[in-house]
Parts: C-alpha cells; structure tokens; sequence
C-alpha cells in the first residue's frame, strides 16, 4: 500500500500546487476601503482546484490587475462606466459588463479544457453567488 | 494476429486522442457574438416598466450557447435603442456568451425578444429569430 500513499501525497501536491494562500474573505473585508459615489468594486475569484497550475494574469480594459489563483480572489476598485475583464492562457477570453457608483460586481474565472493546456473563461455572477463563494477563497492579489 | 490486436489496441487509442482532441478544440472555438455599436436613450425611472418572465423561457443564441429567462424573473426598462425597449434584470445578472461573454439586457419588441443589449460595450446583438415571451 506504500505506492498508493505516494500515488495519493503525488495527486493532493499536484493539486495544491498554485492554490491561493492568504486571508479569507471574511478577515479582508472590514479592511476593504469605502467606495466612492463614482467608484464601483469588481471582485474576481475562481473557486475550483481544476486547472491550478495555471495561473493567468488578469487585465481590465488592458491593464493587469492581479494573478488568478485557484480558490483565491481580489478585488479593483473602478470608475463607473464600461469595463473589460481579460485574461490569455491559450486563447484570449473576456468578459465586459458596466459598472455603477457604490455598486460591486462579481466576476468568476475557470479553467476549462484546450487543446494544449486549458482556458480560462469568466461568468459575471449575482451578490448572492459571488459573496457565497468568496467565503471559501483566500486574498490573493498578486 | 497478435500483430493485429495491436493495431486495433493502437487504433483505439488514437480514435479517442482524436475524439478528445476535436471536442477540445470545438470548445475553444465558439463563434464570436456579433454585435453592432447602438445609442440607449435613457428612460424615466418613475415612467420606467416593469415586466416578470411568464414561463420558463430557453433562448438560443447564434453562438451556439443557450440561455435560460427564469418564470417569474423580474426585468426593469432601463430604455430604448431603435431595436426595442431595454430591460435589465432586477433580481440577478444576465449575460450572454459566444468566443466571450458579455452582460447583457433584453431588448423586447411586440412583446417578443429580439436582441440584446450590452451595457459594457453600448452594443446591440441581435438573436438569428425574434422570440415570443409570455408575462404575468
């Protein structure tokens, strides 16, 4: 049974390896500042172990914000308007959405299957959702 | 025989790389939402309609990808563009999605769905055929 606790240590490192370390949402939040009334906030997270090896940089409107990490999250704090969330593995995805004064938005990123290695893709989800599955993620914004 | 087998065995496998191969690489292909740059006139809040999804409602897009109108999902006229009247969700997010995805709103004419706005391109998707819709 040795090679069988080696295959198991073998398969959890593998999947562990790239999995966010850091607060939890629950620690972060009352550290999160004000918004402003023409500043909206955009949570970005992915709750799965699928794919943890990658670990893509993610831009809004062009700019790199933050890395995305399997069961991690952060948040960018934005002017309201028209924004563009966007990230490359092997193919480039995004996902565009407004964003108004004091509201938060929730956008989540999964890894899915490619042709080489996987791809990233990202759902624009419900407060309900998104708080939801922030609960079990680590802040991760690097 | 045994030179057979293993050319079977062979065979195999490769059947099932390819299959993998091919699914994997249709699913990274979606068609790209086709979109077309459009002018929202705002509407009133105070004047502004309010509309809930009558039945279960299963939308295709030309992309290939489905939505789903919830019964009983709630939608708020946020305005106009020349396609029809826009209504946001009210209760949830919508979005659709194709090579990308994208927030949408519905855009209803003659109470039927035509197309789609989206908020974060000021854009206009049209669907390939107008969809009845029934309200409450």
């Amino acid at each position: 049974m040795n090679w069988l606790r080696a295959f198991l240590i073998a398969v959890i490192s593998i999947l562990a390896t790239g999995c966010a370390t850091g607060p939890s949402f629950n620690d972060m939040k009352s550290k999160m500042p004000a918004l402003g009334k023409d500043t909206g906030r955009v949570f970005i997270y992915r709750d799965s172990s699928f794919g943890a090896a990658m670990q893509p940089q993610i831009a809004i409107n062009g700019k790199t914000v933050g890395t995305s990490r399997a069961n991690g999250f952060f948040f960018v704090d934005l002017p309201a308007g028209e924004h563009r969330v966007s990230a490359s593995t092997e193919v480039e995805r995004s996902l565009t959405f407004a964003l108004e004064g004091g509201q938060t938005r929730y956008v989540r990123a999964y890894i899915s299957f490619g042709l080489v290695v996987g791809r990233i893709n990202f759902d624009l989800v419900n407060a309900e959702a998104g708080e939801a599955a922030l609960a079990g993620l680590a802040y991760s914004p690097e | 025989m045994i030179y057979r087998r293993g050319l079977g065995a062979v065979g195999s496998v490769g059947r099932w790389v390819t299959l993998l191969l091919v699914s994997a690489t249709l699913m990274g292909c979606a068609a790209e939402i086709v979109r077309m740059p459009t002018t929202l006139s705002q509407a009133d809040p105070a004047t502004a309609r309010r509309i809930e999804i009558g039945a279960l409602t299963t939308i295709e897009l030309a992309s290939g990808f489905q939505r789903t109108l919830l019964s009983g999902s709630r939608w708020r006229q946020v305005g106009t563009v020349t396609q029809g009247e826009v209504f946001r969700s009210e209760d949830s997010v919508f979005s659709i999605a194709g090579a990308n995805t994208h927030e949408a709103y519905l855009v209803i004419n003659d109470e039927r769905l035509v197309g789609f706005y989206l908020p974060g391109e000021r854009a206009y998707s049209a669907l390939p055929a107008p969809l009845p819709l029934r309200f409450r």
